[in-house]
């Protein structure tokens, strides 16, 4: 098999989904250039963050949901930032 | 507009020996739960599949065990530093073309990246990777 046959759809946002990406644009961005010293406070670790603010960190994914009330609020976005160099 | 550009992200501190940013992409995730989670996926040209943590399927409402069982090997060799992972389809909705797309992706039992690897993801985009200028350009496929 060359490709795989991948089902690709045009998405017109619900106003549900547009709120939930509405939400996040300003904590997307923030995390996508993060300061550098947020970077190696949190090196090797999960952090959620909400407007623009880390809300928890934790080593594995499942321990930075268990520190959240609500790990599946969809105006919280999840990063994990590597340490040492990653062979993926 | 069936292209579009993403500048590289920041995963590393700036102590690091190497360029602290990697290709990705922020998507949202749509599960059998309906929830709808917003996350970033390094693009990984090197990943056979697209990965993600067993604790993401279950966020999104997926019963980890329904999917098909998968052993995935890393830079090791080693037996014990095998991991088992399920194998399920994920809905991900990209925001850059407007569009929706279902790619198989392993959700390893612990942690790891969140990671698009070529089965799936790669068949959809042409991926130029531009290091120079810490860009990817993805363009949509017609598949």
């Amino acid at each position: 098999m060359v490709t795989r046959k991948v089902k690709v759809r045009p998405w017109t946002p619900t106003p549900e989904q547009e709120s939930a990406l509405r939400a996040t644009d300003a904590t997307m961005q923030w995390l996508w250039d993060l300061p550098d010293e947020i970077c190696l406070r949190y090196s090797g670790q999960w952090i959620a963050a909400k407007d623009c603010q880390i809300l928890a960190s934790a080593r594995t994914m499942t321990e930075l949901c268990d520190k959240l009330d609500n790990p599946g609020d969809p105006t919280i976005v999840m990063e994990r930032l590597d340490k040492g160099v990653t062979i993926r | 507009m069936n292209s579009f550009i993403k500048p590289w992200r920041t995963v590393l501190p700036p102590t690091e020996p190497i360029n602290p940013k990697v290709p990705a992409i922020d998507v949202l995730l749509s599960g059998p739960n309906r929830s709808l989670l917003r996350r970033t996926f390094v693009v990984d040209s090197g990943a056979d599949v697209s990965l993600a943590p067993r604790r993401l399927s279950e966020l999104l409402g997926f019963d980890w065990n329904s999917g098909p069982a998968m052993t995935l090997k890393g830079i090791s060799t080693r037996p014990e530093c095998d991991v088992q992972a399920r194998l399920l389809e994920l809905e991900l909705l990209i925001p850059d073309l407007a569009i929706g797309l279902t790619v198989p992706i392993c959700f390893a039992d612990g942690d790891s990246s969140l990671l698009l690897g070529r089965e799936g993801f790669f068949d959809c985009f042409r991926i130029e990777f531009d290091k120079s200028r810490l860009l990817t350009r993805f363009e949509l496929l017609e598949v």
